[in-house]
């Protein structure tokens, strides 16, 4: 019933899934034991390895979504919106865990939850963008134009993402300047591999997560195919259900 | 708070919310096929049938049909 393609999807996940179980685990540790503590900060400074990847997937996540908004525009195919679709929630749900683990880790270094620093609001910004790209689907109706439409939103969106990278060396900020650029790393090499573990195992679960919640989705078109084929039969009186 | 407090509830929600999200994905799972089920039973359909109906081609004769 599942096919050779449902196979091989199932057994991607899988091996995702471990690979990702596995790294994360290796990097929650290199990050909580191995890498030395912060002089200034102290342990809240830990919270560095999972803030920084779940950013990165983030914007990788809205990075597919653009990608994807593109395609659909050009191509219009719905593979491509159900790609965009799948990894803008994915996308949603790192922006709100960034948000909240940097509230955690804001609060006992900068002494306050929140602050309207220019990195802060234009992550806060995205969120809100994505927050409507999903208002937006729910409203729009028909597939094709909910696709037209979030493929737009997500597109505009996107230019968010290189606005709140480079909003630490444009504006005077309190959240700090990144840490790794191509030249090197301001920070003590245990701590490097932590980040590269965690983030390479961040990554996987945005690949696994990609893999599981695109299945859903195409099967949700599929479903909504099937419906409309059941109905259409249902009237010429081919069947009777 | 101590730092060690700040950073155990930081990754305690990270996961909590990683982890409830797993899980509906999960349940979307086990509703579709809760939903091909109902659709299928008392039916001769085979659902792969029609996983290759256009989808454009449906949305415009959805669209033509209000």
């Amino acid at each position: 019933m599942k096919g050779k393609r449902g196979d091989w999807v199932s057994n991607l996940g899988l091996v995702l899934g471990v690979l990702t179980g596995i790294t994360l685990a290796v990097g929650l540790y290199l990050g909580l034991v191995y890498a030395p503590m912060d002089a200034i900060q102290g342990n809240a400074q830990r919270i560095f390895y999972i803030h920084v990847p779940m950013a990165w997937v983030a914007f990788l996540a809205f990075f597919v979504v653009f990608v994807a908004g593109v395609m659909y525009l050009w191509k219009r195919d719905l593979i491509w919106d159900q790609v965009a679709r799948s990894s803008a929630e994915i996308g949603l749900v790192f922006t709100t865990l960034v948000l909240i683990t940097g509230s955690f880790w804001g609060r006992p270094i900068w002494g306050t939850w929140w602050t309207w620093d220019a990195r802060l609001t234009t992550t806060l910004l995205l969120w809100f963008i994505f927050l409507g790209y999903f208002m937006l689907r729910a409203y729009a109706g028909e597939r094709s134009r909910a696709a037209t439409f979030s493929a737009v939103i997500g597109i505009i969106g996107f230019f968010d993402v290189p606005i709140i990278y480079l909003s630490v060396d444009w504006w005077r900020t309190l959240h700090p300047q990144a840490v790794i650029s191509v030249t090197g790393a301001s920070m003590p090499g245990q701590m490097v591999v932590a980040l590269m573990v965690c983030l390479l195992g961040f990554t996987l679960l945005y690949g696994y997560l990609m893999v599981q919640k695109l299945g859903i989705e195409r099967a949700k078109d599929q479903l909504i195919d099937y419906q409309y084929a059941l109905s259409e039969r249902e009237a010429e009186g081919v069947i009777a259900v | 708070m101590s730092n060690v407090t700040y950073l155990f509830v930081a990754f305690l929600i990270t996961w909590l919310v990683i982890s409830a999200y797993l899980w509906m994905l999960g349940r979307q799972v086990q509703n579709l096929k809760d939903e091909v089920e109902s659709l299928t039973e008392g039916t001769e359909l085979n659902p792969e049938r029609f996983a290759a109906t256009p989808l454009h081609e449906a949305d415009a004769k959805a669209a033509g049909q209000r």
